[in-house]
């Protein structure tokens, strides 16, 4: 017995200093790890004009014989297409290569991905003048897929589905439009009996790209809301509670009558919740659906910059089947990755590659639209210009 | 004779009254026992129902499959939370019963008195607090996100819990034990290792096993230092997925199939941590008697 308590005793001290040793290894490994700064320090900066890439388009599937495990974190949205890709391009196209992408918001992302502690970020949207100041490195914003912001609302024992005009949908958020029988739902809904119901607007509490998307639409077509609250990530709502993520706003929309809110298509459709028809550039009243999402961002891909920060919302009258509040999820990569990061980075770029390719077709199963070809096009150049010790990535 | 009343009289009367009395606290303890305990047999219940549709074998044996499949399942996260809460006991539970032994054996009181305020202090910082602090000292170094970060949070959060109960339980120890072992002329460390500590050993454990359940189901001091994981990762210095986590993505996700994976893996979860405090409350029930 007393040697037996001997080692309990002995054990415990060991554990004790072991941990300590840990905690301290662990530390000194930190501090040798932060010293290069190689991802400030970009060589011979390769511009992401065409001229500076070759014109060789590589295969597909390039990355096939990556070993490395690559780790991103951001956007909820775009959260079910990545990891379902990755899960493909794991199974199908590189056994060695493991995508661990964890959905933490793209606020969140953004501030990983400024601190370096991913390899690489997401977000719904792209990422400001000021915060690629703050980052200090030369950045990217690359897209990845496209998606719908749906107005969604519950209004008990009531099947029809409504259409609003963007007027309308100013007008309800701001305030002025407090009941569902409101004169000017009528005028968007004529043939439907409304309900004398007070509309309670629920919005996001939390910085979303999905409320800037929503506002910059509401901004774009009408000048009281433009003045009065205007667009950003995160807005002085005018009324009613926010709920937290699309899954806070949809659970909020479901549990009160009257209610409406803006959230990501799919939690929408997912959750049973009737969907709004909205009122684009041309005139029609249109449903978020994968097609109108398509052809949204085919009406303004022409038009996207060099530096792909572009939003999709408003697309002009020439295309009138486009439903007018559409929206991207952005993929945050740096220019220039330290040589000590090679295999990791080789193996993310490659899987990047293949995701604007072959991955985009399982957008659509998952409610997801996929990126225009121009655009594609546009993003591989962006994806060629990234370089790693200096040398570029893809051939 | 007028009927008087007799003592037993008076007696008997004064004891209906007691035992009238002693039924309704009796009954009133039961209904707060009951109320004590229905919500932890409700949560159970409904644990159970919503979970077991997808309680399956391949919850354990199976990674997650992409959306739009069914099956798969969630053990990159049953073996990272064993790993991580594996870890962070082994780390933070000697620490935390060394300094329990010394707040009581060796401290002098004032700082006893010191050390068990910090302790309680410690306590009382949220667990998303002590998640930022290890993304601090170790995620933004190291610039990854790791197990390591995730089991050392996670051993901070245990060392509250098992130092103060290590505390209580030494206090309850009675003085003469320790004066029978010095009048044998026994060393103080020596009576402390081997007279004192086996004596509180079943309270101990009882605060470890309370200390792992607490840090097997947190989720905040795992955001932002594990991250998660959707492959089955045993590196340490790589992110690593938890039930905790997994069960909060998905349970915020829009997906059906997502939510009934949530409950299921809440529910291996609950059986995880009933399971582990059933086992050591036998071990310690087996070895406790015996005349040492």
């Amino acid at each position: 017995m007393l040697t037996i308590r001997r080692r309990i005793f002995a054990a415990l001290a060991a554990g004790g200093a072991l941990a300590a040793l840990l905690l301290v290894s662990a530390c000194s490994n930190g501090g040798s790890a932060a010293t290069p700064t190689s991802q400030t320090g970009t060589p011979a900066a390769t511009g992401t004009s065409p001229a500076a890439t070759s014109s060789v388009t590589p295969p597909t599937n390039i990355g096939k014989d990556d070993k490395a495990q690559v780790t991103g974190a951001g956007s909820t949205a775009i959260f079910p297409f990545l990891s379902k890709i990755a899960d493909i391009y794991q199974k199908d196209v590189a056994k060695g290569v493991s995508i661990n992408y964890q959905s933490i918001g793209s606020g969140g992302g953004i501030a990983q991905f400024t601190q370096k502690t991913v390899d690489f970020g997401a977000s719904d949207i792209y990422l400001s003048d000021k915060q690629m100041q703050d980052i200090g490195a030369p950045v990217l914003n690359v897209p990845m897929i496209h998606w719908a912001v749906a107005v969604t609302y519950n209004i008990p024992n009531f099947k029809s589905e409504l259409r609003f005009s963007p007027s309308t949908i100013a007008g309800i958020w701001l305030g002025n439009i407090k009941k569902w029988n409101d004169p000017a739902i009528k005028a968007d809904n004529p043939n439907v009996s409304l309900p004398d119901l007070p509309i309670t607007p629920m919005h996001r509490s939390d910085g979303s790209g999905t409320t800037m998307n929503f506002t910059s639409f509401l901004a774009g077509t009408s000048p009281d809301w433009k003045s009065k609250v205007g667009a950003g990530l995160s807005v002085n709502w005018p009324q009613g509670p926010g709920g937290k993520g699309s899954e806070g706003v949809t659970a909020l929309v479901k549990q009160t009558a009257g209610a409406i809110g803006y959230v990501e298509l799919s939690y929408a459709l997912q959750n049973n919740l009737p969907v709004g028809a909205v009122k684009n550039a041309a005139g029609n009243y249109v449903k978020p659906t994968l097609q109108s999402t398509t052809d949204a961002v085919a009406a303004t891909v022409a038009t996207a910059p060099a530096d792909l920060r572009f939003l999709i919302v408003n697309p002009p009258a020439s295309h009138p089947d486009a439903y007018p509040i559409g929206a991207s999820t952005w993929v945050l990569l740096y220019k220039d990755y330290p040589a000590s990061k090679s295999s990791e980075v080789k193996a993310m770029v490659h899987f990047f590659w293949w995701a604007i390719h072959d991955g985009q077709k399982y957008a659509t199963s998952i409610d997801y639209s996929p990126m225009a070809p121009d655009l594609v096009k546009k993003v591989e150049v962006a994806l060629k210009s990234i370089t790693v010790g200096g040398q570029p990535v893809l051939p | 004779m007028t009927p008087a009343l007799t003592g037993a009289d008076i007696r008997g009367r004064h004891l209906r009254r007691r035992q009238a009395r002693d039924r309704l606290m009796r009954a009133l303890l039961w209904c707060s026992a009951l109320a004590a305990v229905t919500p932890l047999l409700l949560l159970l219940m409904f644990v159970v129902r919503e979970g077991l549709p997808a309680f399956r074998p391949s919850l354990f044996t199976e990674v997650p499959r992409p959306l739009g499949e069914s099956g798969g399942g969630v053990k990159p996260a049953v073996v990272g939370s064993l790993i991580m809460v594996g870890l962070g006991t082994f780390i933070g539970v000697p620490i935390a019963i060394l300094a329990g032994v010394y707040a009581r054996e060796y401290a002098g009181s004032r700082l006893a008195t010191v050390i068990r305020f910090l302790i309680d202090v410690l306590a009382g910082v949220p667990s998303i607090t002590i998640g930022l602090f290890v993304y601090g000292l170790l995620v933004a170094p190291m610039h990854t996100f790791s197990g390591l970060a995730g089991a050392v949070a996670l051993a901070i959060l245990i060392v509250p819990t098992v130092a103060r109960v290590t505390d209580e339980m030494l206090a309850l120890v009675p003085r003469s034990v320790r004066e029978a072992a010095y009048a044998l002329g026994v060393p103080r460390w020596k009576t402390i290792a081997r007279v004192v500590l086996p004596s509180a050993k079943v309270g101990i454990a009882t605060g470890v096993v309370l200390g792992v359940a607490r840090i097997a189901g947190e989720t905040a001091p795992l955001l932002f230092t594990a991250l998660g994981n959707r492959t089955v990762s045993t590196s340490l210095v790589r992110p690593m997925d938890a039930l905790p986590l997994r069960i909060y993505v998905y349970a915020t996700g829009p997906y059906r199939s997502w939510h009934q994976q949530a409950w299921a893996a809440s529910l291996l979860l609950v059986l995880l941590v009933l399971g582990f405090s059933l086992i050591t409350r036998l071990l310690l029930r087996r070895r406790a008697p015996g005349p040492d």
